[in-house]
């Protein structure tokens, strides 16, 4: 058909040409004509600028403190996968060892991820250096009775040759300064006496033993019983929770969703009782297929700066931003024939976070359109996860939803 | 990330290109795969395919500007899809409506005594090419985004804050002016 051989050889033509259709549109005749209205319009911004600061001053001023920072998030999280549950019914998944809060507090508390990855023209760049992780690494050693010197600390950063010819390259290519941050290595590393210590560019602790850990009075990290493995838990919390710095260790068991291939997902951890209403700190337990204690995963995210305590919208309001579309997910946009079956709480602590701060979180049962139809017939569905910002809007700077690209996120 | 670095990240073989590129023009790749297929699934289906194609095409390929590369792939993955799936025009169809309005644009070979010269699909690229780069701005986007992009009257209309009949009248312009010079090039299928 010729039509169709003409509709080809059009996607052949300059890539200028394909590329200039998608840009902006520039017309300085509309500009000029817009131009009084664009003025009116900054003078209106500004005024409303004054005015939501001036409204801040005097809320503050009631209140007997200083002004809450704005908090600007941005995008939501980056990464590949999509955050949903594997269920029968949404009373599957449990999470015992939650800190109650009431239901709807007047304020919570935000922090600053320190740590945060940040996502620059030239990949990732991490908030922390190589220095610091290292420093944590060496800390970390000690806890566990291994001195660990400096010289003794490999990473995963590419030799340096190679990182000056790459970043040659790189700035050759886009005419810009390539950061030197993009070279920190995603890690550092060290093995002594048997164990393999390990800290990310996020500054969360690895420490996996090359002899596991058998657990005193038969307990193991490896029953199916919940009840066993909350009593493993619990002596766990008790010597290790204390070893990383939590003054109330209190062990967590979370999960009950099911893998692809039909096991269930059960993660074990500690927090610490004493950071309320919230516990950001964790510590996460992995015991090996005999259960003995294999591996601790530490993460610190009680270190940041308190950017304060903020006034918190009910649930119900947070609800209504989920029906107008106005929420982080992973899934596709929520749909409102969909059953929303649960709403809870929690604070989302990704690498990519601006801020650790709470959010609602709505569990949504998909009916059956998302879930294949091997798991369909043994009685499956899936359940997506929305988050909706629990913080009053009028903190928030900024707050962009999920624009259709591929993304994954977590939360304690 | 800079086009340049995505490919860079090809050349070395790094997965990571695919997630760049993801990020970069995933909606853009949906959005012209959706606009040919009309159905979401296979929209999705044939982005990934294009993921696939450009990592299996780059290197040795180095595009100068990867949209318009990963556009043209998506582009020619939805039509293959789009006839395997219509064995002939149907109404409504947005392809179909494509195509039946690109119909009038080439001479018929032999409708003209003087045109006689069978061309290689290349050399229509070519003249394609020629005659975009001729056009006034506001035309050549407007022809590119209906018969590359595949969008919509109206959403061409939104896009160039324009009324559709606008949209509709220079479209009509530069369908009319290609035919004229394609038979004055002497192309013919």
């Amino acid at each position: 058909m010729k039509s169709e051989i003409l509709f080809v050889s059009l996607g052949g033509i300059g890539e200028d040409l394909i590329a200039e259709a998608m840009e902006e549109k520039k017309s300085i005749g509309r500009e000029r004509r817009r131009l009084p209205l664009r003025a009116m319009a900054l003078a209106a911004a500004v005024c409303l600028f004054l005015m939501g600061t001036l409204l801040l001053a005097l809320r503050s001023g009631e209140e007997g403190s200083a002004p809450l920072p704005m908090l600007e998030l941005g995008v939501g999280e980056y990464g590949m996968g999509r955050e949903a549950y594997l269920l029968h019914d949404i009373d599957e998944l449990f999470e015992n060892g939650r800190l109650t809060v009431n239901k709807t507090p007047k304020t919570l508390p935000v922090y600053r991820n320190e740590t945060k990855l940040e996502k620059g023209t030239f990949g990732i760049s991490p908030s922390v250096s190589e220095e610091q992780m290292k420093q944590k690494l060496i800390e970390t050693a000690l806890l566990f009775g291994v001195s660990v010197s400096g010289e003794e600390i490999s990473d995963t950063a590419m030799p340096k040759e190679a990182q000056a010819q790459m970043k040659a390259s790189m700035e050759e290519a886009s005419g810009l300064t390539v950061p030197d941050s993009i070279f920190i290595p995603s890690a550092v590393f060290a093995e002594k006496d048997g164990i393999h210590f390990e800290v990310t560019y996020t500054l969360a602790v690895t420490v996996r033993l090359d002899q596991p850990i058998v657990l005193p009075n038969g307990l193991l990290l490896a029953s199916e019983d919940l009840t066993l493995l909350s009593q493993a838990g619990d002596r766990l919390a008790e010597e290790y929770g204390a070893l990383f710095g939590m003054k109330e260790p209190t062990f967590r068991l979370s999960g009950g969703d099911y893998g692809i291939d039909g096991e269930r997902n059960v993660t074990l951890s500690v927090i610490d009782r004493s950071q309320t209403p919230y516990a950001l700190d964790e510590l996460i337990v992995y015991g090996d297929e005999e259960g003995r204690l294999k591996m601790l995963r530490f993460f610190d995210r009680s270190s940041g700066q308190k950017m304060g305590d903020y006034p918190i919208i009910s649930e119900k309001e947070a609800e209504s931003e989920l029906l107008a579309g106005r929420a982080i997910t992973s899934s596709e946009p929520y749909r409102a024939e969909w059953e929303i079956v649960r709403a809870e709480l929690v604070y989302r602590t990704g690498d990519h976070e601006p801020y650790y701060m709470p959010y609602y979180r709505f569990f949504v049962n998909e009916s059956g359109t998302q879930v294949s139809d091997y798991h369909r017939e043994k009685g499956f569905d899936t359940y997506a996860v929305y988050y909706v910002p629990a913080v009053e809007s009028e903190y928030i700077a900024d707050f962009s939803v999920w624009d259709g690209s591929f993304n994954g996120g977590s939360s304690s | 990330m800079e086009d340049a670095l995505i490919i860079e990240l090809f050349w070395q073989r790094k997965e990571e290109a695919i997630g760049q590129t993801a990020d970069k023009y995933g909606s853009r790749c949906l959005s012209v795969a959706r606009n040919i297929l009309r159905d979401d699934g296979e929209a999705e289906e044939c982005v990934n395919d294009a993921y696939l194609k450009a990592w299996l095409s780059i290197p040795p390929a180095r595009p100068e500007r990867l949209s318009a590369f990963l556009v043209t792939v998506v582009r020619r993955l939805a039509l293959d899809k789009w006839r395997r799936r219509n064995a002939e025009k149907r109404e409504g169809d947005r392809q179909a409506l494509l195509l039946s309005e690109l119909a009038d644009c080439l001479p018929d070979r032999g409708s003209d005594g003087n045109i006689d010269l069978w061309v290689e699909r290349t050399e229509l690229t070519e003249a394609l090419d020629r005659f975009l780069r001729e056009q006034k701005q506001e035309l050549r986007r407007v022809f590119v985004l209906r018969y590359v992009y595949a969008f919509s009257i109206g959403e061409i209309a939104e896009r160039e804050d324009v009324s559709e009949n606008a949209v509709t009248v220079r479209l009509s312009r530069m369908r009319k002016a290609l035919r004229k010079r394609l038979e004055k090039e002497g192309i013919a299928l």
